[in-house]
């Protein structure tokens, strides 16, 4: 296609006005932006603001943004981290990264259950001892890196068991994170198994929700303890307890292996 | 000023070097300057191609009101390259270096009105580039944004926000 075309220098447009951009093109350019600018974009006008907390424009930043990976690095002790997100350029090569101080992120207290869609769900614990009875004292919380926001407490819970049975480390709640598609819904399982009993007990909490559901519980083949949380996979979260694979299909039923 | 820029437009030869082929499109600008064009580039803006398609081809002369002989020829560069699938990141820098910040938007523009997605995509890469470091102010100045909140209303959202106003380019090389 040989078309003599029209190779005339670049000359600036007489109008006085800048070209106007309507809102809905607006949503399609920032959508290429990452989450800090487009936050202090917020401060552009009113509409601005609204646009850009609006779940239709957060679902289509994710949708472009979830191409492009990220790691969360951590380092610290017991139950102390420091976290640092930084993304992941094309291939696995590991690149070198230079550690900016403001994306440095301390955290005491919590455990991190898992992340999704660059949310990460964090889970404490506390321990306290009362006329012959051990109380473990749960709750959840949701962190946002990228906006820097952390949900307040969620889903307390309170596991007690008597003194002389406590096997606290091997009766201790487990975590998993993951995303229902099907409901645009982010839900953490938590899961435990009382060896003595071969009980066990799941429940499942729904980000948005208010409590804990309990679901049907799975019996306990009494083998090696595996000691991990649980990992979400599309549409079902693995639970390694007892070498036993559980899946735990997001909507609510047990898939196991 | 439309009739210097059909005068000078004028001056320039519009060819078709393949007449074997089937008949080319006209493109006609908004400023009344036509384009003729292979039916393969048609095919890339979707626009133009519907409206080919719903006249089952009788219709070869396609009015584009919105957009102008100064931005069409960008557009049917855009779209011969990518036919011959030679969009390569030293093209996209070369395309792009030649535009200012107005040209862009006016490209974005007719890129959405002919429903070219590959361009429209990398004009809004290109448009973000080049806000992405930017100051709230010039990003207003840029889209020509008017400041609705009251005084107060701006201060308490910055301090909320304040961390993100870190690694914000000063202004001064604010250019249209």
């Amino acid at each position: 296609m040989d078309i003599c075309l029209i190779k005339k220098q670049p000359q600036s447009t007489p109008s006085l006005r800048p070209t106007f951009i309507p809102g809905e093109l607006i949503a399609e350019i920032l959508s290429f932006l990452p989450v800090k600018t487009i936050t202090r974009f917020k401060c552009v006008s009113k509409y601005w603001n609204t646009f850009i907390s609006d779940p239709k424009f957060v679902y289509k930043h994710l949708n472009k943004s979830s191409q492009k990976q990220h790691f969360i690095l951590t380092w610290g002790h017991v139950n102390a981290y420091t976290l640092i997100p930084f993304p992941l350029h094309g291939s696995l090569e590991i690149p070198s990264i230079t550690i900016d101080g403001e994306d440095l992120h301390y955290l005491k207290g919590c455990y991190i259950v898992g992340s999704y869609n660059g949310l990460i769900c964090l889970y404490a614990k506390s321990f306290y001892m009362a006329h012959n009875v051990t109380y473990q004292d749960y709750s959840i919380y949701f962190w946002n890196p990228s906006t820097r926001k952390v949900s307040k407490k969620l889903g307390s819970f309170i596991y007690s068991t008597p003194i002389d049975q406590s096997y606290v480390h091997l009766n201790s709640f487990r975590f998993a994170f993951g995303f229902d598609d099907s409901t645009k819904t982010y839900k953490v399982v938590a899961f435990h198994v009382e060896l003595e009993y071969n009980a066990s007990e799941v429940k499942v909490f729904t980000l948005g929700g208010s409590c804990w559901r309990n679901i049907q519980s799975f019996p306990v083949i009494p083998l090696n303890w595996v000691d991990s949380n649980g990992v979400h996979e599309r549409h079902t979260i693995c639970c390694c307890c007892l070498k036993v694979l559980l899946r735990f299909h997001l909507l609510g039923q047990f898939l196991r292996f | 000023m439309a009739e210097e820029v059909s005068s000078q437009m004028n001056s320039l030869s519009i060819s078709e070097t393949n007449p074997s082929s089937s008949a080319t499109i006209s493109l006609v600008s908004g400023d009344d300057i036509v384009f003729k064009v292979e039916p393969t580039i048609a095919k890339e803006m979707e626009t133009v191609q519907s409206f080919i398609d719903e006249t089952d081809g009788k219709i070869t002369t396609i009015p584009l009101p919105n957009i102008s002989s100064h931005d069409l020829p960008y557009v049917i560069e855009y779209c011969e390259k990518s036919i011959a699938g030679k969009i390569t990141k030293e093209f996209e820098a070369e395309f792009v270096k030649k535009l200012n910040n107005e040209e862009v938007k006016e490209l974005f523009l007719a890129a959405n009105y002919l429903n070219i997605k590959k361009l429209l995509d990398f004009l809004s890469q290109v448009i973000a580039d080049r806000i992405a470091n930017k100051s709230v102010e010039y990003v207003r100045r840029y889209f020509g944004i008017e400041n609705d909140f009251t005084p107060e209303e701006e201060a308490k959202l910055r301090e909320e926000l304040a961390w993100t106003f870190t690694g914000v380019d000063p202004d001064d090389e604010d250019e249209n």
